[in-house]
């Protein structure tokens, strides 16, 4: 698992090996899709930081993150939009969004982080990011590590980050009404709402974390999520 | 030197025809050929000899020829006689009348090889008038009676010598019209008895008092002459004529003088009555023929012109009195003897083809001209000119020369050209577009996968670094990254405007592929639900203060089933559920949640926007309080009143699905399609 990373930035960058050699078993796997070797290598030496224990894979182009996806199990994918299709092909947003859109549909569970210069071009897919059931959060290039770092925790714990010019219209799906309406209006549990619905219950927390993302509710210290999201909620006029 | 410089532009003109070209040089040499065998096998004899009528016709007016007088026999005239035929003492009369002024020669183009008798006259009187009508037709020797000699012949009347007679037979076309005529023929009798025709004998005799002997032809043996003036031949096959018969006989093509009264004319009742001008008699020739109508001694003919009732020039073919067929024939021969009047003749058909083959090729010339198609056009135009105007000039010098075929292969072979040229300039302009697409795209790629992509990592670094070292240069640093976001939405600013360059001009090329507002564009070949969204996003976008006063909306898009719709369906599809939003805004009051679901349920697509307001017709505020008020003006719109509807009853049975608006409770309207995936099927219904 190490390996590959470790080949990757001997080939690009020999003199920065040496600070990876000691890493011993990974608590996290990470696999990393982007064709900018400088992007490539920093958010990795970023993420290295972070996760000391970390493996992380890494693929260049659209055709090698597919195959390398299918052998892979990972904690988290994080995509870049401009991707060659191929080796030596150019670079297209495009290329990256069917990629994006295939990984969510084929790996519905697979925790997300996409990692562009140009986010805007994600509202296409919104309805495949809305029906995806893992963790998803956006960053874009020119926000600061620390902020990325946040995401991809964020991310891994199955929460889901769009940045707010995706989230303008308040747009909410029926069975996230549902579960509000549930949780607000019978006080019921997560349990309870699974039985309700008859879904499991990780899904009814997939549902809580896009509907805190539509609200805007995010993890910070001293706040309970769910309260907030509720209060959130009322303020919108969601429920009474 | 001077050679390789041909060599070169015939190289340069080869490269130019070879260039993509080879097949059209191909195609336009079998073009041309195949319109050479088609004249061979006669297949353009009908249009030849219709527009050699057609350039006689058009050609400018002539001068009366004062040579030729016309007695006629009109049907006042006959009238008058109370008899039909004219009988023998009234031609005596006729004749010595003639005599008295001293006529260059008389023709006489009525049959007389039966005596006529005058019904008032006794049996004793006719036959003295008959004897005295042969004694005079055969003593005077500036009188030619007419006979007949191709089957069924008409003798001419007994004891009139040979040189006072000349056969009347006319020489038709296969299409019935008279353009030709014969001048000399064996009669159908006895081949071996060779027999002039009454235009020869009457020129002949007119043109021997003026020192013109007749002669065999010099360039043609076989052809008339009279002193230099040949009478050109028309064989079975010259000109236009394809296999007609003339037994290698001399015969010439009529050159009918144009002009509505060609002739001077008298009636027999004023010559009898000797109400003429004594002038148009005296040394001139004198032909007596009917013209009555009821006497029916009319030809055909397409080249003449004719006065019509109005006395008004008309451009129409007729029918043309024998008599007067008689005087253009003569006096075509008298003009061109005496004037130099052109005699008409065909090329020899070795030019016909040169000429043929020329204009089929001139069109192929168009292929080397180096400039823009507009005037490669007008060019093709104007040259086409060419192969209708030199046969219309060569005419007036009685050159006849083949039009149709020429013109047919000039504008097949140069219309090809044309549209090749057409087709290369629209290739060439779809080239030049892509080629402009492609460096669009790949310098906005460039941008953006470059400078960009630095930037961002540079911006990253840079504000990391302003987080963790709070104080000491913090405000440099932010200084720094202002900068550099400043570059960054510069850069951007040029990548997008790159993209709406490139998106305009894929937006004109692709219009079929795109579903355009006034807003926005949705490529058309995304998966229909994705579009859908596309579609309410930028609807959420665009009636943004109508639509943050409706609390609660729940959307849900998902995966359709999409494989059988084509660009021009999911285009209706999108307007039909755009419709539906706008019907939202505009006919709902106080809405607070607004339900839109576009999914595919068990085996059909469902697209359904539901409200909870109350319905409005027309303006705000105008509500509809009553349910079955609302009703009845849900089902106006719903009905065949709204035109929105109708279209969506059109796209519904189009899917082979449901279209339905219909109240939802007491609140809200439903508007909805749905259709099933599959076409419904017999099968299917019945297993």
């Amino acid at each position: 698992m190490q390996g590959d990373i470790q080949d990757t930035l001997q080939r690009e960058f020999p003199s920065e090996l040496s600070a990876y050699e000691e890493v011993a078993s990974p608590s996290h796997t990470f696999f990393l899709v982007d064709d900018h070797t400088a992007i490539l290598y920093g958010t990795a030496m970023s993420l290295q930081q972070a996760f000391p224990n970390a493996a992380i894979q890494t693929a260049r182009t659209a055709q090698e993150a597919r195959e390398k996806l299918r052998r892979l199990d990972p904690d988290l994918v994080i995509v870049d939009l401009s991707l060659p299709e191929t080796k030596g092909a150019t670079c297209r947003t495009e290329t990256g969004i069917n990629l994006l859109r295939e990984f969510l549909e084929s790996y519905e569970t697979y925790n997300f982080v996409v990692q562009s210069a140009n986010v805007m071009s994600l509202v296409r897919i919104k309805p495949s990011i809305d029906a995806h059931q893992g963790g998803f959060a956006l960053v874009d290039k020119g926000e600061p590590t620390e902020e990325m770092i946040k995401r991809v925790n964020w991310a891994l714990e199955g929460l889901v980050y769009t940045p707010p010019e995706m989230r303008k219209h308040l747009e909410i799906k029926p069975e996230w009404m549902h579960v509000l309406e549930l949780a607000a209006g019978r006080g019921l549990n997560d349990k309870a709402i699974a039985k309700e619905m008859n879904v499991a219950e990780r899904t009814v927390r997939n549902y809580w974390a896009k509907l805190q993302d539509v609200l805007g509710v995010y993890q910070e210290d001293g706040k309970i999520l769910r309260i907030q999201t509720q209060l959130r909620a009322r303020e919108e006029g969601l429920i009474d | 030197m001077k050679r390789s410089r041909w060599r070169e532009r015939a190289l340069n003109f080869l490269s130019a025809l070879g260039g993509g070209s080879f097949s059209l040089l191909f195609g336009s040499l079998s073009v041309v050929a195949l319109i050479c065998a088609a004249r061979i096998l006669g297949l353009w004899e009908g249009i030849e000899l219709q527009t050699l009528d057609l350039l006689l016709r058009y050609r400018p007016l002539e001068a009366v020829d004062e040579r030729i007088t016309i007695v006629e026999v009109t049907d006042a005239d006959l009238q008058a006689l109370g008899t039909y035929p004219v009988p023998d003492d009234v031609m005596v009369r006729l004749l010595e009348t003639l005599t008295r002024s001293n006529p260059s020669v008389i023709g006489l183009d009525i049959f007389r090889d039966l005596p006529v008798a005058n019904p008032t006259a006794d049996v004793q009187s006719a036959k003295l008038a008959h004897d005295s009508l042969i004694s005079l037709l055969a003593t005077t020797s500036d009188v030619v009676v007419i006979e007949k000699i191709l089957d069924p012949p008409v003798s001419a009347p007994m004891g009139v010598p040979s040189e006072n007679v000349g056969f009347a037979d006319a020489l038709l076309d296969s299409d019935g019209f008279v353009r030709r005529s014969l001048l000399a023929s064996p009669s159908d009798a006895n081949p071996e008895d060779y027999h002039l025709s009454f235009t020869i004998q009457v020129a002949a005799k007119y043109l021997e008092r003026r020192g013109y002997e007749l002669e065999n032809g010099v360039i043609d043996p076989a052809a008339m002459r009279f002193g230099q003036t040949e009478l050109f031949r028309v064989r079975e096959d010259s000109g236009g004529y394809w296999h007609q018969d003339t037994g290698g006989n001399p015969v010439v093509l009529l050159n009918f003088r144009q002009h509505p009264m060609p002739f001077r004319r008298i009636s027999l009742m004023q010559l009898l009555s000797e109400e003429f001008e004594a002038d148009w008699i005296k040394d001139r020739v004198v032909l007596v023929g009917m013209t009555a109508v009821s006497t029916k001694d009319y030809v055909n003919s397409a080249a003449l012109i004719a006065p019509s009732r109005g006395g008004q020039l008309s451009h129409n073919p007729g029918l043309v009195p024998g008599v007067e067929f008689q005087a253009h024939a003569i006096g075509q021969i008298l003009s061109a003897v005496l004037d130099g009047r052109p005699i008409l003749r065909p090329w020899t058909s070795d030019w016909e083809y040169v000429w043929i083959i020329a204009c089929g090729l001139a069109g192929l010339g168009l292929v080397h001209l180096r400039r823009p198609v507009s005037t490669v056009a007008i060019a093709f135009i104007l040259l086409g000119g060419v192969p209708l105007l030199l046969p219309a000039s060569l005419i007036l010098k009685g050159v006849w020369i083949p039009v149709f075929p020429a013109w047919l292969g000039y504008t097949l072979t140069g219309g090809s050209v044309l549209v090749y040229r057409l087709h290369q300039y629209e290739q060439g302009r779809k080239i030049r577009f892509q080629a402009r697409q492609q460096i669009l795209e790949r310098s906005y790629n460039a941008i953006h996968n470059g400078p960009l992509q630095t930037l961002k990592s540079l911006i990253r670094q840079v504000s990391s670094q302003e987080n963790s070292q709070v104080g000491t240069n913090g405000s440099e640093l932010h200084q720094w990254i202002g900068e550099l976001n400043k570059v960054d939405s510069e850069l951007r600013s040029i990548y997008e405007f790159m993209q709406r360059e490139y998106l305009q001009k894929e937006i004109s090329a692709r219009e079929s592929q795109i579903y355009l507002t006034q807003n926005y564009v949705i490529d058309l070949t995304g998966p229909l639900h994705e579009l859908l969204h596309q579609v309410y996003q930028n609807k959420l976008q665009e009636s943004a203060t109508y639509f943050e006063t409706v609390k609660v909306k729940i959307s849900d898009f998902c995966p359709m089933d999409d494989a059988r719709l084509n660009t021009a369906l999911k285009e209706n599809i999108l307007r039909f559920f755009e419709e539906a939003l706008c019907n939202v805004e505009q006919h709902a009051v106080g809405v607070t949640r607004l339900q839109v679901i576009c999914k595919q349920v068990d085996d059909e697509n469902v697209i359904r926007v539901v409200d909870n307001g109350r319905f409005a017709e027309g303006a705000v505020g105008d509500v509809v309080e009553n349910e079955a008020a609302m009703k009845r003006a849900v089902s106006k719109r719903g009905g065949k009143g709204g035109d929105g509807s109708r279209q969506a009853n059109s796209l519904a049975r189009r899917l082979g699905g449901q279209f339905s608006r219909h109240v939802n409770g007491l609140r809200g309207t439903v508007c909805e399609i749905v259709w099933p995936i599959q076409p419904k099927s017999f099968l299917r219904r019945h297993s």
